[in-house]
């Protein structure tokens, strides 16, 4: 892990964390409603313990002014462009708006890379500003899109927005081949991507014999880099991929290290694991991740249920946030054994990873005892699908698993694609420590 | 909200009415984030009342079987029920039912009339700017497209009409309710100042066949295009209603099964199309869909399509009152008087670092309203009245007064 100067000591990082609820607590609307107190005196671990887990359904049936300390005119603020609203993507259920000062998301964010040592190389030999490319999502994804802007639209600042399609299963040769010479166009050194995405890109380049003209870095982000994906991204890049993992309602929260594991960025957020009280077949250390914001004026979160699963490491970072050995991907995308068992997105992945044939998949549970596997192959394959049932029984136990190849898998509306979709309740307050209060 | 005295006895006949129907529609009792969902998206698609959910599965439960060609008892039955839907949906627009071509869609059949008039690269069809797509791009594809003037909120500025009109003017297409203002279009005498010139008129009446009665013979256009799924029928089928001697010289448009009355071929190398309107419904037509906007016309006119307008009037006053005195909302062509429109309201949020999609979407998650955010398939009327983007509210008569105000006392929170 690379040092930075937003290392905060375990000491100053709970007092800072302590300070930031009381903050909270005194200023913002939302929680004067909820009643929230905060007891002085108190560890930072009793503190808390002793506070409520604030779900993302406060967040999305809340209007952002109700997040702003009292004599602070939001509408005033948005409208000269100090603060920004920035808004989740996904359905009625998922989506949330975000209030954020305006640039503090990048700045955080370019700070938080800085943990990773290629970053912090790449960056530092940079004489000029970083050029980096984004390739995910369309930023300007409406509902009735107004046409297609050009390169010099879509680049702000050293950035470049790359994708201008809702679905990459549907992009033409002709958005390939414009995405892979902008690369080049842009002079690209780093590529922030979901790794779906990229990994589509890395095998449309390698079908018209092109590579990805990224000079230093991957930053993957925004889903699961599975084990596929990250084999396609392979076959046309060679350089250095940094996981990032951080959410739009509190930021930045852990990016990769050399050394195996990912480390927090603690200069903004305080994460507090919450360990699964179930079994987790395929995965060691699962906890939930609950946040709490440090600092923020605007919106700031007191253990903020993300509503994502890793895997702890004991190795405990300097501001006593332990470090992580894995990303296990949404709560909602784990899977539940009926005796209770919770089987991950990333315990699924490492399952299937000895099948190198496997392009994309997508796990789904539809019925207590049942699991569908759609797979789209990476070049034809008859025996594809039954092996894929057999890697995966040693997870499911007597369930039914059922598997076939398929040609795509589409994204969900938001266009994410999930790697696996759980369609029956699973009770999370039952199946991890200290969770009562999050609906199932 | 408004307090005026007409208000507050219009809020009762409102209440009334939607009292009375809402119950037949399932997914209103439907909860959104433990609140109750306000569904005011039906220029977008209505929601389907139980008769006709109960047609559709009628025909997938008891009588599914291809029709005009069974000779079997189920085949009959299911035949019986599309020739009756037929029937029902020419009765709502007073027309014959060999003067309806199923289509797809409003915008099938609005294709369907730029294919059949034949139009080459110089003619032209005069339509208002403010144009849902469907009625634009056909006439930009297929001819040359001469758009009217709108004014800064989007009406259309009829009076330009007869400077429009040229040699080269081969039709007149028309929304009949704007998709985007809600304003509706003065029919009759565009189509007198068209006729008077031998030119055809089209009315796109997506909007309009929900909200009031329509009369092919009085308003006497020559073509009328309508879909079912916003008059809360299924989607996927539509009319196209064409007088006699208009569908009569359309060439064929797609050629198959079910559209032949004889096939010599292979003797002396022809066919033999089938009469209107069956000739241009070639293939096996969208049978429960068809059945299920024949159960939706029914629906329709057992309440009374002049009732359902006299609702429409009130609710389009209530709306358009309660929304213009939101501080910060503007609410496009307010000053259309309710008898001159639908009640739909298109409205901008004065709501900073928000689109307006944003805005749509808080009012769905905020306070369990859903309504429509973005162009609404109208680019160009929001590029000429300088609009990024606009709100729609579009309630029917199922919606109640407190729906609306829950709308205002959302659109108030975001706004303020």
């Amino acid at each position: 892990m690379h040092s930075t100067a937003n290392a905060p000591e375990a000491a100053d990082h709970d007092s800072r964390v302590l300070a930031s609820i009381a903050e909270a607590y005194s200023t913002i609307p939302v929680y004067k409603r909820l009643g929230r107190t905060l007891a002085g005196g108190a560890s930072l671990a009793e503190a808390l313990k002793s506070q409520p887990l604030l779900s993302k359904r406060e967040l999305r049936t809340s209007l952002p002014k109700h997040w702003v300390a009292e004599g602070i005119d939001a509408k005033a603020e948005l409208s000269s462009g100090r603060f920004e609203i920035r808004e989740t993507r996904g359905t009625t259920g998922e989506r949330a708006r975000i209030l954020w000062e305006k640039g503090a998301w990048e700045a955080n964010r370019k700070q938080a890379l800085l943990l990773n040592g290629a970053v912090h190389e790449a960056r530092s030999a940079s004489a000029r500003a970083f050029r980096e490319a984004v390739l995910s999502i369309p930023r300007n994804l409406a509902s009735c899109h107004t046409g297609d802007s050009t390169f010099e639209e879509r680049t702000e600042g050293a950035t470049l927005y790359l994708n201008m399609r809702a679905d990459p299963n549907f992009w033409s040769d002709a958005d390939v081949i414009r995405m892979l010479d902008e690369l080049e166009r842009h002079e690209t050194a780093g590529l922030e991507a979901d790794p779906a995405y990229l990994a589509l890109l890395a095998s449309r380049a390698r079908e018209a014999k092109r590579s990805l003209a990224i000079r230093k870095l991957v930053v993957s982000t925004h889903s699961l880099k599975t084990a596929a994906f990250e084999r396609t991204i392979r076959d046309a890049f060679a350089g250095s991929i940094v996981d990032f993992y951080a959410c739009a309602e509190a930021g930045p929260l852990f990016t990769s290290t050399e050394n195996g594991y990912f480390a927090p960025y603690a200069a903004t957020a305080h994460t507090e694991l919450l360990p699964a009280i179930v079994e987790t077949p395929g995965a060691t250390g699962v906890a939930a991740v609950v946040v709490t914001t440090i600092g923020r004026t605007l919106q700031p979160l007191v253990r903020y249920f993300v509503g994502d699963l890793v895997g702890a490491s004991s190795v405990a970072s300097p501001s006593g946030i332990p470090m992580l050995k894995t990303l296990e991907g949404r709560m909602e995308d784990a899977l539940v054994r009926p005796d209770g068992a919770i089987v991950t997105a990333g315990a699924i992945d490492r399952a299937l990873a000895a099948a190198s044939e496997i392009g994309i998949y997508q796990v789904q549970q539809r019925g207590l005892d049942t699991i569908e596997v759609d797979i789209v192959p990476r070049s034809e394959s008859s025996t594809l699908a039954s092996a894929a049932v057999e890697l995966l029984r040693p997870l499911f136990g007597v369930m039914s698993i059922e598997a076939r190849t398929v040609t795509a898998i589409a994204p969900e509306a938001g266009g994410k694609f999930r790697s696996s979709r759980r369609h029956v309740p699973l009770n999370i307050a039952k199946s991890f420590s200290g969770c009562e209060g999050i609906p199932s | 909200m408004s307090t005026s005295p007409s208000s507050l006895a219009d809020k009762d006949a409102i209440d009334q009415l939607a009292g009375r129907v809402r119950a037949e529609f399932p997914m209103l009792s439907r909860m959104l984030d433990g609140r109750p969902l306000v569904f005011m998206d039906s220029a977008s698609t209505t929601p389907k009342p139980r008769s006709v959910i109960d047609a559709v599965t009628h025909y997938y439960e008891k009588c599914t079987a291809n029709v005009h060609r069974g000779v079997h008892a189920i085949g009959r039955e299911a035949t019986e029920l599309f020739d009756a839907a037929r029937l029902e949906i020419a009765g709502l627009i007073g027309a014959q039912p060999d003067e309806i071509v199923f289509v797809r869609g409003t915008t099938e059949a609005i294709n369907f009339v730029a294919h059949g008039l034949c139009l080459g690269a110089g003619d032209e069809v005069v339509f208002p700017a403010s144009e849902h797509h469907a009625n634009w791009l056909p006439w930009r594809v297929r001819a040359k497209p001469v758009p009217m003037p709108i004014d800064c909120d989007g009406v259309p500025r009829w009076e330009t009409l007869p400077d429009l009109i040229t040699s080269k003017t081969k039709l007149i297409a028309i929304g009949h309710v704007s998709n985007v203002t809600g304003a509706i279009a003065p029919v009759e005498s565009i189509v007198e100042i068209a006729h008077a010139r031998g030119i055809p008129v089209l009315l796109d009446a997506a909007q309009s066949i929900s909200h009031l009665p329509v009369d092919v013979r009085k308003l006497n256009v020559d073509f009328l295009a309508g879909s079912a799924h916003k008059a809360f029928g299924p989607s996927g089928i539509g009319i196209l209603f064409a007088k006699r001697d208009r569908l009569g010289k359309f060439p064929l448009y797609q050629v198959g099964g079910g559209m032949v009355s004889l096939n010599e071929d292979i003797g002396v190398g022809e066919f033999v199309p089938r009469d209107v309107p069956f000739r241009f419904e070639a293939g096996t037509p969208a049978i429960e869909a068809t059945i299920g906007f024949g159960a939706a016309v029914r629906w329709m006119r057992h309440i009374g399509m002049d009732k359902i307008r006299e609702h429409d009037v009130k609710m389009a006053r209530y709306l358009i009152e309660s929304l213009s005195q939101v501080r910060g909302v503007r609410v496009l062509a307010a000053q259309v008087p309710a008898e001159k429109r639908i009640a739909l309201a298109t409205f901008v949020v004065d709501a900073p670092a928000m689109t307006q999609e944003n805005v749509a979407r808080a009012l769905c998650d905020m306070f369990g309203v859903c309504v429509s955010g973005g162009y609404h398939c109208a680019h160009v009327l929001h590029a000429r009245a300088k609009l990024d983007g606009t709100v729609r509210a579009s309630p029917h008569l199922f919606n109640t007064t407190a729906e609306v105000d829950r709308l205002v006392e959302g659109v108030r929170e975001i706004s303020e």
